[in-house]
């Protein structure tokens, strides 16, 4: 598979110390605040972010739809499904079948690099398929 | 065209004289190239995706360059058909099976596309677009023999 390159992406890939922390649940968090304040009887200075805001940058969401078209073969869409996804025969039907009946299937919400690279093996495979943010 | 043997790794097709030329003509049209690229998102409003599309037709282009390679490959390959008594047989991995599904659709959705995206069921034949028209069918008769040999018979 092709590695991806970015040039120039201002995406970021690794949290800062305390954002590991924010992004933990809040039972985890609590925990860990519980046994660091008994240890130390010193509370961190941590600025505790709320965790919708750091989900939301790292993993904004990205549907991968499949469109229909007159052209490609019912069954060759579900083997596509079969072979991208992993899927089984029944699952790829069921995702071809909307694709025939209601004009498009989404097949897959993802980060913006897993959608891309679900995007590029159906295209790969001529199937109609675009990644679109899931606002 | 059809499967007459099977096993763990291998199918073996039989098939004509005929057939024989025909899916090497059909191959031999690899790559028919669509006239405008493939997007990455119909909703794109911003910049946002702009690397993402390059980096699809980059990866499109690749495959495409690849593929062109092995269909030469596949081809060329002396051995590739064997010709018996009866009938000439094409041995392919499984992988191969999928790869040539992959190249034949491609060569059809491309026809497609040069003939301006029509509904095939619908489409008005001339003496301009004929070859093309039956370029598609042809690739889709040997698509539906190579599909129904990878889902075995129907339970």
């Amino acid at each position: 598979m092709k590695t991806l390159k970015r040039a120039g992406s201002k995406r970021r890939t690794t949290l800062a110390p305390n954002e590991h922390i924010a992004s933990l649940n809040p039972w985890i968090r609590t925990t860990i605040f519980k046994t660091m304040s008994s240890d130390t009887e010193t509370l961190p200075e941590i600025e505790i972010k709320p965790e919708t805001g750091i989900q939301g940058e790292l993993d904004p969401g990205y549907l991968v739809i499949c469109w229909d078209d007159p052209v490609n073969l019912m069954d060759y869409v579900t083997h596509v499904f079969q072979v991208v996804f992993g899927w089984k025969k029944e699952r790829a039907e069921k995702h071809m079948l909307q694709v025939h009946n209601n004009g498009k299937s989404i097949l897959t919400r993802e980060t913006l690099e897993r959608a891309e690279h679900y995007v590029h093996e159906l295209q790969k495979y001529s199937l109609h398929a675009t990644m679109e943010r899931d606002r | 065209m059809k499967l007459i043997e099977t096993n763990e790794h291998d199918l073996i097709f039989g098939m004509s004289a005929g057939q024989k030329t025909t899916l090497e003509r059909v191959l031999r049209e690899y790559p028919v190239l669509p006239e405008k690229q493939s997007a990455i998102s119909r909703t794109r409003d911003d910049a946002e995706l702009e690397t993402e599309q390059e980096l699809l037709e980059e990866a499109l282009q690749e495959r495409r360059d690849e593929n062109r390679r092995h269909v030469g490959n596949f081809l060329r390959e002396p051995g590739r058909f064997e010709v018996t008594e009866e009938e000439i047989r094409l041995r392919l991995r499984r992988n191969r099976v999928n790869w040539l599904l992959e190249v034949l659709n491609e060569i059809r959705v491309g026809h497609w596309h040069q003939l301006g995206s029509p509904d095939i069921d619908e489409t008005v034949l001339t003496p301009e677009n004929i070859e093309q028209y039956i370029s598609m069918q042809l690739c889709a008769e040997f698509q539906m023999v190579l599909l129904d040999a990878l889902n075995g018979p129907e339970e």
